[in-house]
């Protein structure tokens, strides 16, 4: 049975290949769902929250109350005003690390 | 001038080069992607010195390159194999450059010869290991069919009385999300700083996964679980999911592009025999579905610049951009993924210019609300 389905996915995948390659298909690329932009929104509140945070010179520094995620802050607010440091994912994608 | 500036392909510059010493690997892991584990094949000094050399002269050298030895158990090869392809390695690049050498090992053949390579302060070390053995050993087996756990287990006591760092990476399967406080708690005597959780992918010769059959609010529970355990148990190693994807979600906005996996010539990937190729390393050792591969040339023949400047190359690279534009244009979460896996795509969907994947969905879609979820509570108490 598993090498039945095997060979299914096989063939699936190799014409889906075939048509790829041909210009006879078109990606299926979902629609963004009422979950995707909610999930847009929470992130922008997020950030909002956090950019009123580095505003504030007292708490620039001050990671203490934030538990676990002391240092990932400390970590975001060396690099706010260093945007090059972010622009490129480069600390954030790299392959070995995940 | 203006046709070389032309010619060359974007790059944001060489960070990866993952090398492979030998395809040989002296386990049989039940989810391996990788084939000819069994070749004893080896890297040859000529393939080396080209590798090095290609890297040295093409457009993409950065100021930093961490060449990963990875695609097969790297430590089957002697500690003295690895000194002299470092030095030669050095010759070539330690003027351009500055270099760190990684690791990713099984752990099962560490013993004190490598201690001296493993104290060198340009070394890192990650150490494969699936949690405790009833978990471990279910997938980890040695070529006899018995369990590596307790080798492994042998191998980090040794790391960690030689006071040499190390982080584990785990492979989770179905049968892990149902032990989330056993697999945590056999993770925190291990004594590594840094766990990093492998979702078991559906990739090269791994045609089916374990989590397919899996429900996503199993995943979302067991991450949830070992997040809350991380966070409030002292000492506990970091865990590197939520590590990554709160630092992503923190971003004051989304970062422009794609990531090392997308982009070329961020990482370089060279086989033993020289054969090269860019974008997701798993993709050297892939086939498409009709049977075409994804190597772009070979080190000994064929520069960097020159391969860039392909057909196939154009090809594959137009098909991953096009991909990860369509992830951009669609989905919320590319503001923590950046476009997804050229590889994932490729084995899940069958096309590079695909966009959701299962990889996706676990990994980045599941893992980031759980992340998200947890620093609204923590920030907003």
């Amino acid at each position: 049975m598993r090498i039945l389905s095997t060979m299914l996915r096989r063939a699936t995948l190799a014409a889906a290949a075939l048509l790829s390659t041909l210009g006879l298909a078109t990606a299926q690329a979902p629609e963004p769902s009422s979950a995707d932009h909610e999930f847009t929104a929470r992130v922008a509140a997020l950030r909002e929250q956090l950019a009123e945070r580095a505003a504030d010179p007292a708490a620039q520094d001050d990671a203490s109350g934030l538990g676990y995620w002391g240092n990932c802050w400390r970590n975001c607010w060396n690099n706010w005003g260093n945007w090059n440091n972010w622009r490129n994912w480069s600390n954030w994608s790299n392959w070995c690390n995940w | 001038m203006i046709q070389l500036l032309r010619r060359r392909p974007r790059s944001k510059g060489l960070e990866l080069l993952v090398l492979q010493p030998t395809p040989l690997c002296n386990l049989d892991c039940s989810y391996c992607y990788l084939p000819n584990r069994r070749s004893r094949a080896r890297m040859g000094v000529e393939v080396l010195d080209a590798a090095a050399q290609r890297v040295a002269e093409s457009p993409f050298l950065g100021q930093e390159l961490t060449v990963v030895w990875h695609a097969g158990e790297p430590l089957v090869l002697a500690p003295a194999w690895y000194e002299d392809a470092f030095a030669r390695l050095e010759r070539h690049l330690a003027a351009r450059t500055q270099l760190t050498h990684a690791f990713q090992t099984n752990g099962t053949r560490l013993d004190e010869r490598w201690l001296p390579l493993l104290q060198r302060s340009d070394v890192r070390i990650g150490v494969s290991y699936d949690g405790p053995a009833f978990l471990h050993d279910r997938n980890r087996k040695r070529l006899d069919g018995a369990g590596s756990h307790a080798a492994v287990r042998r191998g980090m006591d040794l790391l960690q009385r030689a006071g040499i760092p190390f982080h584990v990476i785990a492979v989770v399967t179905a049968e892990t999300l149902a032990h989330p406080d056993t697999f945590f708690h056999d993770l925190c005597s291990t004594g590594a700083y840094e766990v990093g959780l492998n979702f078991e992918e559906r990739e090269g010769l791994n045609h089916t996964s374990s989590l397919d059959s899996a429900h996503i609010t199993d995943v979302r529970r067991f991450f949830a679980r070992l997040l809350h355990l991380t966070r409030t148990t002292p000492g506990a190693p970091r865990l590197r999911e939520a590590d990554t994807l709160s630092a992503l979600l923190m971003l004051p906005r989304t970062p422009r592009g794609g990531t090392q996996e997308n982009e070329p010539f961020r990482i370089l990937s060279v086989g033993h025999d020289g054969s090269f190729s860019t974008w997701s390393p798993e993709l050297l050792e892939h086939r498409d579905p009709t049977g075409a591969s994804y190597v772009l040339g070979n080190v000994l023949t064929t520069s960097l610049a020159a391969a860039a400047r392909t057909p196939h190359f154009r090809a594959l690279d137009a098909a991953i951009t096009r991909g990860r534009r369509r992830c951009a244009a669609t989905c919320a979460h590319y503001a923590i993924c950046g476009g997804g896996s050229p590889s994932n795509k490729a084995s899940e969907l069958g096309r590079l210019d695909g966009t959701e994947t299962s990889h996706c969905r676990v990994t980045r879609k599941t893992l980031s609300e759980v992340v998200l979820a947890a620093l609204e509570r923590d920030l907003t108490e």
